[in-house]
Order: C-alpha cells, then structure tokens, then sequence
C-alpha cells in the first residue's frame, strides 16, 4: 500500500513537471488549433459533396467529425510505442530495473499533462455542441466519463503495443498496422453506424470504438442508461485485459531483455 | 559525374537495407503488411460510402480506385523518399550540416538519398499497379506516366516548401512545429479536391500544390478534363515550381549566409 502512495506521488509530481514543460512551450497547443480546422475543412466539404446524391444529417456529421478529430489528434499515440521501442532499442529501458520508479509513470505523467493541457481546446468545442446541438448536461457528464476510461484503454493499447517491443526490438510495422486498424475500427475515418450490422457485431466487441465512436455517439445520440451501464462494463472489462497483458509482457521482457546498446 | 555518385551511394544503401530486412525479418514483414492494410481501410472507406448510395457527383467507384492509386502513389513517394525534408531542420540545429557542407553534394540532395526506404518504395509502385487493374478501366499508358511524373513533381514541389521551412531554424532555432504543420498537408491527399469550392481549388492549382498531389492526375486518366482546363491546370504545376523552386533556394542562400553551426 505504501509503495502505491509512493508511486502515486511520484505520478502527481511527475505530472504537474510536464504541465509546466508544456506552458512554457505552448506553440504544440496552439498548432493544434491550425490543423484541426484544416481537417474539418477536408470532412465538412467531403460530406457537403456526399449529401447532393444521399440525405446525410449535416449536422450530426459536423458534431461527429468535430469531436472524432479532436479525440484522434488529442495525443500523438503513435509516439507512446515508439518512445518504448527506442528505449528497448537503446537499453534505457534497464535503468528503471534500479530506479526508485515504475517505467510506465513517468510515459503515464506526460501523456496525463498533454490531455489536461489540451482540454482548453475542449471548452469552445463543448459550449458550441451545447448550444448549436441542444446537448443535455447528463449526456455530457456520460460523454465525458467515457472519454476519461477511453483515453486510458487507447493509452494502455499503445503502451501494449511498444512492449512487443522487449520481443522483437523494432515494431515501425506493428504500430502502422494498428495503427491502420484502429482508424478503421475506432470511428475515426467514418461512423460506425454507416457500416453493416455484421461488421459492427464484430467491432462492437473490439476496444478501439470505446475512445471514439463510443463517446461520441453517446453525447450525439444519448443511448438509454441500460446500454450506457453496458458500454461501462466493457470498458472496465478492456482496462482490465490490457492492464494484465501489460504487466504480464512485462514481467516477460524482462526475463529475456538483452541490452546490446548504450 | 554527381549523377554517377549518387547511383553509387543508392546501390550501398540498398545493400544495407538488404541487411537491416534480414536482421529484423518480423519488422520487415510487419511493415509490409501493414501498408496493405493501410490500403485496404482505405477501400473499406469508399466501398461503405458506395453501400450506402454516397458516392460525389463525377467520381465512380472505379474512377476512385484510379484517384486512391496516386493518392497511394503520392503517400508512398512521400513516405519513402521526401518526408524526411521537414526535419532537416535537426541537422541544421544539432550542427551536421557542416559534414554535409564539406562534402562534394549538395547537402539537400544527399539527405534525401541517404534517407530513401527502398522497401516502402518497392511496395508502393507495386499498390500502385495492382489498384489501376483493380479499377477494371481501359486507360492509357501514356496518361499513367504522365499521371506519375505530376506526382513526383508534387512530391518534389512540397519537399521544397518543407525544406524552405525547415530553413527558418537558421533564424528561429528548433523547428519541431514546423516539422507537425508541413507533415499535416498529407491530409490533403485523402479525398479528391474537387469537392472544394472553385476559389479554394484555384488557391490549390496555383499558389500551393495539393491539386497536384493525386486529384490532378486521377482526372487525367479517367479523361475528366476538357483540353482547356488541363492546360491551365498545367500552368498552375508550372507556377508552383518555380516559385517554390526559387524561395527555397533564396531562402537557403539566405540562411547558409548566417549559419554559425553553434552547436556543430
């Protein structure tokens, strides 16, 4: 219990350390701001040119790529796994074998700070959904449970990822594969709901729709607390699979780990 | 005789790359694979908009097979040969420009050569191919090579804007922004630009070239220009070269006259 306390300091300490590093460089935020309306500006007129020959809700596209582009760009993911292959690569990765420190607090800390910096973007996008919208305060409070769980399953899936790592040294091919999957899978490049019922049976079982279509399409549909209460248990049931996957690659790693570099 | 060098140092790099895809036999698969899958969430993405009756006025399903082959052939040249252009910044700052200035290459030339991923390279050519028969059309071959040539140029054409950014360290220091704002002009090959605004596409034919990245070409081939626009269309390529060609060069002369490899 005392090594827990220990090391949820260190995270807290950790965290408030990256959240000045990340106010005093605030041009990463602001660069936010320059590309998300560039790729809103690619979705809004894609779907302008789909609507002369099919009836699309504009609206619900618009509110639906706003928030998918947001969540998508929120973090860079792709660096979660390839920060952990460097330090695999390098032989960095040992040093925490005699550091009073877990490996995963210090990548946890950062990519905490980067979400509670980013969420100033948030405020504007969510009083804009609100008003234009007509958002209730309750489907707002499930959006926003939702996003917190399912920006620890993207977290946890990426960190999975980078310990394949400890495996195989270099994973450029595995991260762009995921990568690719989970654009598809996630509700990033398109609603799920315009997929069939079969593929959606399938994808509704993976946990890549659970930070994106699934927030989403809570905040944008309001679904019943039953089904609510339902995407909840999966979502705990995704923490916890990736959670014991993590430490089980780990502790494997570990075992084997031979360090040919710095 | 520069041209001879630069075989010469392709050849050794392919040796290398040889070795490096024996010595990590998943990560080389992997890879592979993975740019398949990449193309096929990419079809899976125009095949669900067909589905559902969604598909923009002027663009068949095959003419998109036709415009996803460029825009994959513009993403793999990229990828595979000119991304590295918006970190040269890096070499900049960190001093290792001056090994490259005193060697017999132009400094650009050479980190670009040096950088090449033959692999991705192979592959891409061979997506390419594989999507124009895919797309079941008669087209002409003639139209293909010079759809692939505007590519290129493309591809060139925006490694000069990135380099002409990344010369800005030699006044402003690290660049990492620069690097995520020149990378975030590939979302302009995803969809076909033609569902802009006629301004708009006007702004992207002749001041910037994202028209050319694979809109242009695609159009080409499948014959959905009349002669007119195809020429001034051609007219925009040429202004874009030009004048990127010319502001990066100033730029670069600009910068080198005050380089002071601080940290070289």
């Amino acid at each position: 219990m005392k090594a827990l306390m220990d090391n949820y300091k260190r995270f807290v300490y950790l965290t408030k350390i990256y959240i000045s590093y990340y106010r005093k460089y605030p041009l990463g935020l602001f660069l936010k701001l320059v590309y998300l309306p560039l790729q809103m500006m690619m979705y809004v007129f894609l779907w302008l040119a789909i609507s002369e020959n099919a009836s699309i809700d504009m609206n619900y596209i618009f509110f639906y790529y706003l928030y998918a582009t947001l969540l998508s760009y929120a973090f860079p993911f792709i660096h979660i796994s390839r920060d952990i292959q460097e330090d695999v690569i390098s032989g960095r990765i040992v040093n925490f074998l005699v550091r009073p420190i877990r490996y995963s607090t210090p990548i946890i800390s950062k990519y905490t700070a980067w979400l509670i910096c980013y969420s100033i973007v948030y405020i504007p996008v969510i009083f804009l959904s609100v008003i234009f919208y007509k958002i209730s305060i309750l489907c707002l409070l499930k959006f926003l449970a939702l996003v917190m769980l399912g920006s620890v399953i993207e977290f946890l899936l990426w960190y999975n990822v980078g310990l394949l790592s400890l495996k195989t040294e270099k994973i450029r091919g595995v991260i762009i594969a995921v990568s690719a999957f989970r654009q598809f899978a996630s509700g990033a490049l398109i609603p799920l709901s315009f997929f069939s019922s079969k593929i959606q049976s399938v994808l509704n079982l993976l946990p890549f729709r659970l930070y994106i279509f699934t927030p989403i399409n809570t905040l944008l549909h309001n679904p019943s607390n039953e089904n609510f209460y339902t995407i909840l248990l999966l979502c705990f049931f995704w923490l916890a699979v990736l959670s014991v996957f993590s430490i089980f690659q780990w502790n494997k790693g570990m075992q084997s780990i031979q360090i040919n570099g710095q | 005789m520069l041209f001879k060098k630069i075989i010469d140092i392709i050849k050794i790099l392919i040796f290398f790359e040889y070795r490096r895809a024996i010595y990590f036999p998943i990560d080389t698969i992997t890879n592979v694979v993975s740019k398949i899958l990449y193309l096929l969430v990419n079809m899976v993405f125009w095949y669900v908009l067909i589905d559902s009756n969604s598909l923009m006025t002027g663009w068949s399903y095959s003419n998109i097979i036709v415009f996803v082959a460029f825009s994959e052939l513009f993403y793999g040249l990229d990828a595979s040969i000119f991304s590295l252009s918006s970190r040269f910044w890096r070499t900049i700052h960190s001093g290792q420009l001056d090994n490259l200035l005193v060697r017999p290459f132009d400094p650009r030339v050479r980190f670009i050569v040096v950088n090449i991923d033959y692999v991705t390279l192979f592959v891409t050519f061979v997506e390419f191919i594989v999507l124009l028969f895919l797309s079941k059309l008669m087209l002409d071959i003639q139209f293909i090579l010079l759809g692939m040539i505007i590519v290129l140029l493309a591809n060139v054409i925006v490694a000069n804007i990135r380099f002409t950014l990344s010369y800005l360290c030699f006044w402003h220091g690290r660049m990492d922004a620069i690097t995520e704002v020149s990378d975030s002009f590939n979302i302009l090959n995803k969809y076909p630009l033609t569902i802009m605004p006629k301004s708009v596409q006007f702004i992207f034919q002749f001041i910037v070239p994202f028209y050319f990245f694979s809109t242009f070409s695609a159009e080409l081939v499948v014959n959905a220009l009349s002669n007119h626009e195809m020429i001034t269309i051609f007219w925009g390529l040429i202004t874009n070269i030009v004048i990127w060609t010319a502001i990066s060069n100033y730029v670069w002369k600009k910068g080198l006259s005050r380089y002071e490899s601080i940290n070289g």
